[in-house]
């Protein structure tokens, strides 16, 4: 087997150099300045995707709604979404940051694997959050919302119009409502686990395989 | 000389090494083209990182091996071989049997785990098992482990796809 090594080597090495220039100064310098195409970069524009997203949409919606619904001010209802939708930004950005210092480091194949493994684990876990957080917040407006404008707008006001037959039918209604509420929370749970698994599940398991391959002696 | 330039220069002298992880890690004509640019593209980026206290060869080796390793590939239908690859895998009118060697030798690698894939060239381009281990980020015992069984299965690759 060394000596099969040896003269593949050679004729490896002789076919590098009959390709030596492979790609001229032009190619190269039209190459270093192209979109790239790795997984980090993927991730990295997916979260600044994101974050204008929360900036140019959800800020404007959770504002209209404050001046459509300013009942709903009476709650501190919208200073808690403003709020919700604030604190992600930090850690979109650490994540955004993340990226950028990756793709400075030339550290060893197996640090390299592992980093890539933490950042799309952490991407997942974030992007899973936002979005079981995004269910009952919508659920909570939805029903806040079916209150009257006659009426004034409190928790008290939205389970006295809930809630006005006998225990029993009470229970049965909460039930129902929280029913609903899991029904949704499960259904974006699989959905996003779906997605996520379409995205990067193949991708994740490959790392984790060459991860341990490294690993076992 | 700016910084690009010197860049290039450097990248030209030293293509062949990204010529040979992208003949090591690509099947198609498109994966090729598209490893061979993002290899040339994060060794730009990342050209920061590197002070000139390691050889550039040992720097843009271990770029170019992180980048075929992790490279977030799509599934693609079009199987056709590279110019290289064709050259290689035709045929000459009469079998020549150290050509069908040769053959049955880079088929063999095609087979191996992309971690052994990295081993393998490294191996070839006469590093050291300690720098080996260093670019892995194993050490240098287990290099050597690893090593033998990858010539262990090559030798029964080879074997099985040299004609009998």
């Amino acid at each position: 087997m060394e000596m099969e090594l040896e003269e593949f080597k050679d004729q490896m090495n002789r076919e590098v150099e009959s390709k030596s220039n492979w790609a001229a100064t032009v190619d190269l310098k039209e190459m270093i300045h192209r979109r790239s195409g790795s997984v980090v970069q993927k991730i990295r524009r997916s979260l600044w995707i994101e974050l204008l997203i929360l900036i140019f949409i959800n800020v404007p919606i959770a504002i209209d709604i404050g001046v459509s619904y300013p009942r709903l001010l009476q709650l501190n209802l919208i200073w808690f979404i403003f709020l919700l939708i604030i604190a992600t930004f930090p850690v979109l950005g650490y994540l955004i940051s993340k990226t950028y210092w990756f793709e400075k480091q030339s550290s060893n194949i197996k640090e390299n694997l592992s980093h890539i493994h933490i950042l799309i684990h952490r991407y997942c876990q974030i992007n899973m959050l936002l979005a079981l957080l995004s269910a009952p917040i919508g659920y909570c407006l939805g029903l806040l919302l079916s209150v009257p404008a006659s009426e004034p707008l409190s928790w008290q006001s939205l389970k006295n119009i809930l809630f006005t037959s006998s225990e029993t039918e009470n229970l049965i209604l909460f039930l129902i409502l929280l029913g609903i509420l899991l029904f949704f929370e499960l259904v974006i749970y699989f959905l996003m686990r779906w997605y996520l698994r379409v995205l990067f599940g193949k991708y994740l398991r490959k790392i984790k395989q060459l991860i341990s391959e490294l690993e076992a002696e | 000389m700016d910084r690009e330039g010197e860049f290039i220069k450097l990248l030209q002298q030293h293509q062949g090494i990204i010529y040979k992880v992208c003949r090591v890690y690509t099947k198609q004509a498109d994966d090729w083209d598209d490893m061979y640019q993002e290899i040339a593209l994060q060794a730009w980026k990342s050209f920061s990182t590197f002070r000139g206290d390691a050889k550039f060869s040992t720097w843009l080796y271990r770029v170019a091996l992180n980048t075929a390793i992790t490279l977030f590939k799509r599934s693609k239908k079009a199987a056709v071989l590279p110019e290289a690859t064709e050259q290689l895998t035709t045929p000459a009118s009469e079998p020549d049997p150290k050509e069908e060697q040769l053959q049955a030798m880079y088929h063999a690698i095609a087979e191996l785990s992309e971690v052994d894939k990295a081993i393998v060239l490294l191996f070839l381009d006469d590093y050291p098992y300690e720098d080996i281990g260093q670019m892995m980020g194993i050490t240098p015992n287990h290099v050597a482990v690893k090593m033998s069984r990858i010539k262990t299965k090559l030798q029964s690759l080879t074997q099985q796809s040299l004609p009998k």
